[in-house]
C-alpha cells in the first residue's frame, strides 16, 4: 500500500468517525442529485411531473437501505454499533443497581488482586535493575547433594577455583558480610555498629555500577590488614553524615582506626538480601582464618555472548575437580549459576506465585458467579431479545450486544480493580515481613499495571461473557415469538455446571488456606519452654582477629589457638550489664535460642559406646541461662561457680537429647565426648532441661547439648571456633525491656568502646518474624477463600431462588395434590446439594493435586491433611445448605390457589 | 439485459474505474457512461453503483469532490487517484487474462 493511499484512507476514516453527520448529509445530497436526474430524465421522456417522481422513486428503491449500504462501506459500522451498545449497556447497569454492584464488586476484587500481584511479579521479572547489562550478572552458589534446594554461599577454595579454572566470566569477585564500629561523626552523630560487606577486587566491576560520589576501589586499596578506605551506602551517608556533599576524602574512625571515605553508592544499589551500609576492600587469602567456611558471596559477569548454560558447564567441571582436590570438604557438593534476578527475588517468587494462583481461582469464581447472574438475567430478557430478532437483528449482532454489556461491566470492574490493586500493593508492602518490603516498596502503579488491568478485564469478559451470550442467544433466538415460553432450555444445565465449578474452586481455596492456617497454628502453638516477656537481647562479637590465631589445618579446616581474652570480655559484659538498674538477671548463649540461621552441630560419642550417637545442636552458655529464661529443669542442676576450667567438665542436655542419646537410661552422671577437637575433654551430664526450640520454623525439637563457655579447649577448628567469641545476651528486666536499651548499650560500651552491642531488641525478634510471615500469608489466603466460598454461596442462592420462581406453578400443583412440606423442601434442596456434591468431588480431586505444589511452604502439615479437607468440605456444604434456606422457605409458602391462577 | 448481480464479481469496479479514466464524473453520469459505452447492454442499478463508489472511495482508488455541473447544480464528482490508475491497470490486465481464457475455452470446447 502506498503512503498516499494510506493517508487518504485514514483521512476518510477519521472523517467518518468525527464528521459523521456531515458525511451522512453529503450522502443524502448525492442520492438526491441522482433522484433529481432520474426525474429530469422521466420528464424529458414525456411523463407528467407526478408520474415522473413516482417512477424515479420506484427506480431508486428503498432509499434508507441504500444509504445504509453506502455507510457500511465506511467500515466503521462496528464502532457506531459499539457506541450504541455501550450506551444501552450503561442504561441496563443503571437500571439494575443490585446486579451491577454484586457483579462489578466481585470482578473488581479479582481483577484488582490479580493486577497487584502480577504487578509485583512483573516488577521483579522485568523491572529495571540499577546495573549495567544486568542479564550478564550472575551469582555462584554451592549446594550439598543431600539438600540440593538449599543454596549455600562459597568457600575461598571454591572462589579461587571458579576464578582461575573458568573462562566464561569477564570479571569475578567475592563479598563477605562484615560489621564494624563506626566512630562519631564531626557533626555530632554518636558512634554506632554498622553492617556492611567486604568486596574483593572485581565485584563492583562485575556488577557494573557507578558511585554517586567519588570512586569505588582501586587496585592499590586491596591490601592485607584493616581497611584504609570505605565506600558508604546512600543510607549511611544520609543518616550518619547528613548527606554531606563533601564527604569524599574525609576520614572516619572504623574499629578505632582512621579510614578514608572514597565514595558513596547510589540509593538503589544492593544485590544481597540485607542492604549493606558500607563496603570495604576485601583481600581473600587462601589460608585465611575463614577459608573453609562457605560464607563468601561470589558475583561474576559473563563475557559477552556467553550463556548461563555454558557457565554452568564450566562450574560442573570445576566442582568435580574441587571434590578431587579437597575430598574432606567438597565431596558431595556442587555449584550452580544463578542469574541476578533469581538471586535477588527468587525466594519471594514462590509465595507470590501461590498468591497469584489463589487470586486466579478467585477471579475464575467471580467470573462463574457473574456468568450465572448474566444467565439468570438473560431469562428475563427473553422478550427483548426475541423482539430484536423479529426486527431483523442477526445472530452476530445480538452476541455482540450481549458481549458489549459484559465488557462494560468488566471495564467498570477494572477501574474499581485499579483502586483495589493500589490498596493491595500498600498492604503487601506494609504486611510483608521486613526483608521483602524494601523491594516491594518501589512498585509504582504504572502504565503497565493499567494495561494489565485492562487486559485482565477483556479476558475476564470473554471468560464470563461468552458462555452466557451464546447460551442466551441460542436459547432465545430459536423461540422467535415474543413471550413464548417454549424453546430449548439450556440455561439450567449451564448454571449447574457453573455452580459446580465455583464450588470446586472454592473448595480448593478453602483447603489451601486451611493448610496455611494449620501451619500457623502449629507454629504459634508450639511450646517455647521459656518466658519471652520482658527479655531483652543483644549480640556481642569479639572480632576473630583478636582471639583466634591459625595454627594449622585439621580435616581441611584451619585449626586455631583460642586466646582466653575473648572469654574474659564476655565475662565482663555479664558483670557490667548486671549492675544496670532494672536488670533482674542476665545470661548468655552462643547463638540465639530460637534461631533461623545456622546452628552448630557436633557428633556425640558416649563413653564406652562403639559408635557416635549422632549429631546434636551445640550451644555454649553462661550460668543462670535457664533461670533467666524461666526454662524448667526436669532434673539436675544449672552451671554455677563450681564449674571452673580446672574442675570436671560438665554439660546440660535437653529432653530430646536425653531420650535420643541415652534411650531408656538416666543421663545424669553419664559422660560423653564431642568431636570438635582432639583435646575436648569428656563431659559429665549434670542436668536435663525442657526443649527450647532451636529453629524458628520447626516444631520438631532437636537434641541439644549445652556446655559452659568457660570449660573449653584452648585450640579449636573452624567453622565453629568463632562461637568462642560471640554471645547473645538475654536480659530479664523488671519493667519494659525497651526502656533498658540505652542503659544496656552504655554498659556494654564501658567494657569495650570498640565493640558495640548489636541487635538490641526484645527476644521476640527471634521468635516472631517467621510467625508474622506465616500469619500474613494464611490471613491473605483465608480472605481469598472466604470470599470465594461467599461467592459460591451467593451463586447457589441465586440459582435456587430462580428455580423456585420458575417452578411456582409446578410447586403449587404438588402442594395442592398433598405433597408434604418436607417433600417440597427435599425436592428443592436436592438440586443444590447434588450440584454442591459434584463440585466437592471435583474440588477434592483438584485440591489433592494442587496442594502438593504448596508442600515446601507448609510447616509440619501434610498437603493431603485429612482434617483440613474434612473441615473445608463441611464448611462448603454448610454454606450451600444455608443458601437453600430462603428459597426453600419461599417455596413452602407458595399458595397453591394463587400459583395455579398465575398462569 | 443482465442484472448487476449477473456481472462477474469485481467487474463493476473495473467498469467504474474505466469510465472515470478520461475525466471526473458524478454517479449519475457514470451509470449513463457505462450504459452508453456498452450500447445499452450494461445497466448498473443505483443500488449497486453507490455502495461500489463508496467502497472504491474508502479503499483509496477514487477521490470525491463537490463541483458544479454544466447545468449549475453541485454534484459529487469522482476521479481516479494515482493509486486508482495503477489499480485500473491491474484490473484490466486480469480481465484480459480472464476473457482470453474464456474465449479460448469457448473456441476449443
Amino acid at each position: 500500500m502506498t503512503a498516499a493511499r494510506l493517508l487518504r484512507i485514514s483521512r476518510l476514516r477519521l472523517r467518518s468517525l468525527f464528521q459523521k453527520y456531515r458525511a451522512d448529509a453529503e450522502l443524502a445530497r448525492e442520492l438526491a442529485f441522482h433522484f433529481d436526474a432520474l426525474v429530469q430524465e422521466n420528464l424529458a421522456a414525456g411523463m407528467a411531473e407526478k408520474a415522473a417522481r413516482q417512477a424515479a422513486a420506484r427506480t431508486l428503491g428503498n432509499a434508507s437501505l441504500l444509504e445504509e449500504q453506502c455507510r457500511d462501506q465506511r467500515r466503521l459500522t462496528w464502532f457506531h454499533d459499539f457506541k450504541g451498545d455501550a450506551r444501552y449497556a450503561l442504561r441496563m447497569m443503571r437500571n439494575n443497581p443490585g446486579f451491577t454492584a454484586i457483579a462489578a464488586a466481585s470482578l473488581a476484587l479479582g481483577i484488582g488482586a490479580h493486577t497487584a500481584i502480577l504487578g509485583a511479579i512483573d516488577q521483579m521479572a522485568f523491572g529495571a535493575l540499577p546495573f549495567r547489562d544486568p542479564d550478564r550478572i550472575v551469582r555462584i552458589r554451592t549446594y550439598s547433594f543431600d539438600d540440593p534446594q538449599q543454596n549455600v554461599n562459597a568457600s575461598l577454595p571454591d572462589y579461587f577455583a571458579f576464578k582461575e579454572q573458568t573462562e566464561v566470566f569477564e570479571r569475578i569477585g567475592c563479598a563477605l558480610a562484615d560489621q564494624k564500629n563506626l566512630g562519631g561523626s564531626e557533626n555530632g552523630e554518636p558512634p554506632e555498629r554498622i553492617y556492611g560487606q567486604g568486596f574483593s577486587s572485581g565485584v563492583f566491576e562485575a556488577l557494573g555500577v557507578r558511585p554517586l560520589l567519588g570512586r569505588t576501589f582501586a587496585d592499590t586499596d586491596f591490601q592485607r590488614g584493616p581497611p584504609r578506605v570505605i565506600v558508604l551506602s546512600y543510607r549511611l551517608w544520609q543518616r550518619h553524615f547528613r548527606a554531606d556533599p563533601d564527604v569524599v576524602g574525609k576520614k572516619i574512625a572504623l574499629n578505632g582506626s582512621p579510614v578514608e571515605i572514597v565514595g558513596v553508592m547510589p540509593r538503589d544499589f544492593r544485590f544481597a538480601e540485607e542492604p549493606p551500609e558500607y563496603w570495604v576492600p576485601l583481600s581473600p587469602v587462601r589460608n585465611s582464618l575463614q577459608a573453609g567456611v562457605r560464607y563468601y558471596v561470589i558475583v561474576a559477569r559473563l563475557k559477552r555472548g556467553r550463556t548461563i548454560t555454558q557457565a554452568q558447564g564450566e562450574l560442573d567441571r570445576v566442582a568435580a575437580q574441587l571434590a578431587r582436590d579437597f575430598p574432606e570438604t567438597h565431596v558431595g557438593w556442587g555449584a550452580r549459576v544463578q542469574p541476578l534476578r533469581e538471586a535477588l527475588f527468587g525466594w519471594i517468587t514462590q509465595p507470590l506465585l501461590t498468591m497469584e494462583g489463589a487470586v486466579a481461582l478467585v477471579l475464575l469464581i467471580a467470573c462463574a458467579n457473574v456468568a450465572g447472574l448474566l444467565l439468570a438475567r438473560g431469562e428475563s430478557r427473553r422478550q427483548e431479545i426475541a423482539m430484536r430478532v423479529a426486527l431483523g437483528a442477526r445472530r452476530g449482532r445480538i452476541l455482540r450486544q450481549l458481549l458489549t454489556e459484559s465488557l462494560m461491566l468488566s471495564l467498570l470492574a477494572a477501574i474499581l480493580g485499579l483502586a483495589v490493586a493500589w490498596l493491595g500493593l500498600q498492604a503487601l508492602v506494609k504486611l510483608t515481613p521486613p526483608p521483602a518490603a524494601p523491594r516491594l516498596m518501589d512498585i509504582p502503579l504504572n502504565l503497565r499495571m493499567l494495561v494489565l488491568a485492562g487486559v485482565t478485564a477483556v479476558i475476564t469478559t470473554i471468560v464470563f461473557g461468552a458462555g452466557p451470550a451464546f447460551t442466551i442467544e441460542r436459547t432465545f433466538v430459536f423461540s422467535r415469538v415474543p413471550g413464548a415460553t417454549s424453546g430449548r432450555r439450556q440455561t439450567p444445565v449451564v448454571r449447574a455446571m457453573l455452580l459446580s465449578a465455583q464450588i470446586a474452586l472454592a473448595f480448593v481455596l478453602l483447603v489451601c488456606s486451611g493448610l496455611f492456617m494449620k501451619s500457623y497454628a502449629r507454629l504459634a502453638g508450639r511450646d517455647l519452654n521459656f518466658d519471652p516477656r520482658g527479655v531483652l537481647t543483644f549480640d556481642f562479637r569479639v572480632p576473630v582477629d583478636r582471639f583466634l590465631r591459625v595454627e594449622g589445618e585439621y580435616r581441611g579446616f584451619p585449626y586455631m589457638a583460642v586466646d582466653p581474652s575473648a572469654r574474659d570480655r564476655l565475662q565482663r559484659i555479664l558483670e557490667s550489664v548486671r549492675r544496670v538498674p532494672g536488670v533482674e538477671s542476665i545470661a548468655g548463649i552462643s547463638n540465639p535460642p530460637v534461631n533461623s540461621l545456622i546452628v552448630p552441630t557436633l557428633s556425640v560419642q558416649r563413653e564406652g559406646a562403639a559408635a557416635p550417637a549422632g549429631d546434636t545442636a551445640y550451644f555454649l552458655v553462661t550460668p543462670n541461662l535457664f533461670a533467666t529464661l524461666k526454662t524448667p529443669f526436669i532434673r539436675g542442676r544449672d552451671f554455677d561457680e563450681r564449674d571452673t576450667p580446672g574442675a570436671e567438665w560438665v554439660a546440660i542436655v535437653n529432653e530430646t537429647a536425653a531420650r535420643k542419646v541415652w534411650p531408656g537410661e538416666d543421663p545424669i552422671g553419664k559422660r560423653f565426648t564431642l568431636d570438635s577437637v582432639p583435646d575436648d575433654r569428656p563431659r559429665q551430664v549434670i542436668g536435663i532441661v525442657r526443649d527450647i526450640p532451636t529453629r524458628s520454623r520447626s516444631i520438631t525439637p532437636e537434641p541439644v547439648i549445652y556446655a559452659s563457655y568457660v570449660q573449653q579447649p584452648s585450640r579449636y577448628r573452624l567453622p565453629w571456633a568463632t562461637i568462642l567469641g560471640q554471645m547473645t545476651f538475654l536480659v530479664r528486666t523488671s519493667g519494659s525491656p525497651m526502656s533498658l536499651v540505652a542503659p544496656v548499650a552504655r554498659a556494654v560500651a564501658e567494657v569495650d568502646p570498640e565493640i558495640a552491642a548489636a541487635n538490641i531488641a526484645p527476644v521476640t525478634q527471634y521468635t516472631e518474624p517467621a510467625m508474622r510471615e506465616l500469619f500474613f500469608f494464611s490471613a491473605i489466603m483465608a480472605v481469598f477463600a472466604c470470599f470465594a466460598a461467599g461467592l459460591a454461596a451467593i451463586s447457589a442462592y441465586g440459582a435456587l431462588a430462580y428455580s423456585v420462581s420458575q417452578r411456582t406453578h409446578e410447586i403449587g400443583i404438588r402442594i395442592s395434590l398433598g405433597a408434604s412440606p418436607g417433600a417440597i423442601a427435599a425436592m428443592m434442596a436436592r438440586w443444590t446439594m447434588g450440584v454442591a456434591g459434584t463440585g466437592a468431588v471435583v474440588g477434592v480431586a483438584g485440591a489433592l493435586v494442587l496442594t502438593r505444589l504448596l508442600e515446601s511452604q507448609l510447616w509440619e502439615v501434610k498437603p493431603a491433611d485429612a482434617g483440613t479437607f474434612t473441615s473445608a468440605l463441611i464448611l462448603l456444604l454448610a454454606a450451600a445448605a444455608s443458601a437453600c434456606v430462603l428459597p426453600v422457605r419461599r417455596a413452602l409458602r407458595i399458595d397453591p390457589a394463587a400459583a395455579l391462577r398465575s398462569e | 439485459m443482465p442484472k448487476p448481480s449477473d456481472l462477474l464479481q469485481g467487474t463493476l469496479d473495473l467498469l467504474i474505474l474505466k469510465s472515470l479514466h478520461r475525466e471526473p464524473l458524478h454517479g449519475w453520469a457514470i451509470s449513463k457512461r457505462i450504459l452508453q459505452l456498452s450500447d445499452d447492454v450494461l445497466c448498473v442499478q443505483q443500488g449497486s453503483l453507490y455502495p461500489a463508489l463508496h467502497r472504491l472511495e474508502q479503499q483509496g482508488w477514487i477521490s470525491a469532490e463537490w463541483k458544479e455541473t454544466d447545468l449549475g447544480r453541485s454534484a459529487k464528482f469522482y476521479s481516479l487517484t494515482r493509486d486508482g490508475k495503477r489499480q485500473l491497470e491491474r484490473e484490466l490486465e486480469s480481465w484480459r487474462r480472464l476473457s482470453s481464457a474464456v474465449g479460448l475455452l469457448l473456441k476449443r470446447a
